[in-house]
């Protein structure tokens, strides 16, 4: 139990570990709430059909674990493209990771906008129906906004999930803070040390974002 | 100057909430629509703003009739309506002055300078113009439903419907309310109104319509309404809350 060996040197390289969690949380919560407002609107929309394909994705991706997920892009997604285009293909780890995530990070954000809208009071949108605003005008000047303030928490809750959800990314050779913990591990045979030092960075990381939030969230609360 | 002709609605295929009801209203007039709970006073009333589709019948806006298929021509042709709600339905994300300003700047056009000078006129005139940097959250129902009312009336409308204004007030605020209404009809703004305040729609109106199960039963002048009618299920209603 030498905690000696974290170096100054060794724990700016799970710093930057850290960082690169941080990086892929960041771009999968940001491809999640587009994919989210997109799954959303479909899954509110008038068409069957739109609503049937969001369904699917919604359920395929919160029915399925995500470690299976990022595997499956990783290991046999690579196999059905080589098959269709008659060529061998190997998928870059971090891309194939982050899409992963996001992808799935979608799908429960599909769900937390649509839930978030449909929380606004009906009231707002008769009131903007009867005063003349077009669809476009009533949900980005008063139903979004209003939705917004219930989603935040939620999503920073999501962002929180995935800068956690991040280290599944070790097992397919992407170098984030879990693979770096593990990899001076291996290096020192001593694995006690980086991994409660890597443990202590993700509490850190994820207490500082939510408390962010609720300065945030207090700030939003003017209008109750 | 809307002239509603054989309006039909009916709820999840079951529920008849109106039935066959024409109504002329002329511009300058006064209508309230009373009646029992659940008698299609508000449905009449929210299918011509827009707000439920009838299954059949017709409103004639200054002639044209409302085309129902097309949304955003039908937006069009209602904007000579002003409606107010029994819950007021601020938009509870903006301000006083900036839930009067939305309407004018985004559907009318409006530079924002215009909309606001609009906006304090109207906000002075229901007396709140102290309120203009509030949010909703801050003021009581009868100051929100002021506001409602001059939120409607910044977009210059040539008729206000009101469903049931006063239903959500404690009773001390109820009178600032109707004051505000009153001053309305002095100005000879034509108006249909939803209310259970007999004793106001029998002050104000022109012409009172007594509405029960979808069905307009009778109507007519406040004091044919009141004193005259033979119609029994009128008599029992008006007894039962007078």
């Amino acid at each position: 139990m030498d905690f000696t060996i974290i170096t100054p040197e060794i724990f700016i390289y799970l710093l930057k570990g850290a960082g690169m969690s941080l990086f892929i949380a960041a771009i999968a919560t940001t491809m999640g709430l587009i994919l989210g407002t997109l799954g959303a609107a479909a899954k509110l929309s008038r068409s069957r059909f739109l609503n049937f394909i969001a369904s699917v994705y919604v359920e395929v991706f919160r029915g399925t674990p995500m470690m299976m997920q990022i595997t499956f892009a990783f290991l046999a997604l690579p196999a059905l493209v080589t098959l269709i285009l008659g060529k061998p293909i190997r998928f870059n780890p971090l891309v194939t990771g982050i899409a992963a995530i996001s992808i799935n990070s979608g799908a429960y954000t599909t769900e937390l906008i649509r839930s978030g809208i449909n929380g606004v009071d009906k009231g707002q949108f008769e009131a903007a129906d009867t005063l003349g605003l077009t669809y476009r005008q009533k949900m980005k000047l008063v139903i979004l906004p209003q939705a917004f303030k219930q989603i935040l928490p939620p999503m920073v809750s999501e962002f929180i999930t995935l800068i956690k959800d991040s280290s599944l990314l070790s097992t397919i050779g992407v170098v984030e803070l879990m693979k770096s913990a593990t990899t001076v591990g291996a290096n020192y045979y001593a694995y006690l040390p980086p991994l409660t030092v890597a443990s202590g960075i993700y509490l850190v990381l994820t207490l500082v974002i939510s408390a962010i939030s609720k300065v945030i969230e207090r700030r939003l609360a003017v209008s109750d | 100057m809307i002239d509603i002709i054989d309006l039909n609605k009916t709820f999840n295929n079951k529920v008849e909430a109106v039935k066959d009801f024409s109504l002329k209203v002329e511009k300058g007039e006064v209508i309230s629509l009373i009646g029992p709970s659940g008698s299609g006073k508000s449905t009449v009333l929210r299918c011509i703003a827009g707000l439920e589709t009838p299954d059949k019948g017709k409103i004639l806006i200054n002639g044209q009739a409302i085309n129902f298929r097309n949304e955003k021509l039908a937006r069009k042709q209602r904007t000579i309506m002003g409606f107010v709600f029994q819950h007021f339905n601020l938009f509870s994300n903006m301000t006083v002055l900036k839930n009067l300003t939305v309407a004018p700047v985004n559907v009318q056009g409006k530079s924002e300078q215009e909309a606001e000078e609009l906006a304090m006129k109207y906000l002075k005139r229901v007396g709140l113009e102290d309120k203009a940097d509030e949010f909703p959250s801050k003021l009581s129902g009868g100051q929100q439903q002021r506001v409602a009312i001059a939120r409607a009336l910044c977009m210059n409308p040539e008729i206000m419907l009101f469903d049931e204004p006063t239903s959500a007030l404690d009773p001390e605020m109820i009178k600032e309310v109707l004051n505000v209404i009153r001053d309305l009809v002095e100005d000879g703004m034509t108006m249909i109104i939803v209310s259970h305040e007999m004793n106001f729609a029998r002050e104000v109106s022109d012409r009172i319509a007594f509405l029960e199960n979808g069905k307009m039963l009778e109507i007519g002048t406040p004091d044919y309404i009141f004193n005259q009618t033979e119609n029994q299920r009128v008599k029992d209603f008006l007894d039962k809350v007078l």
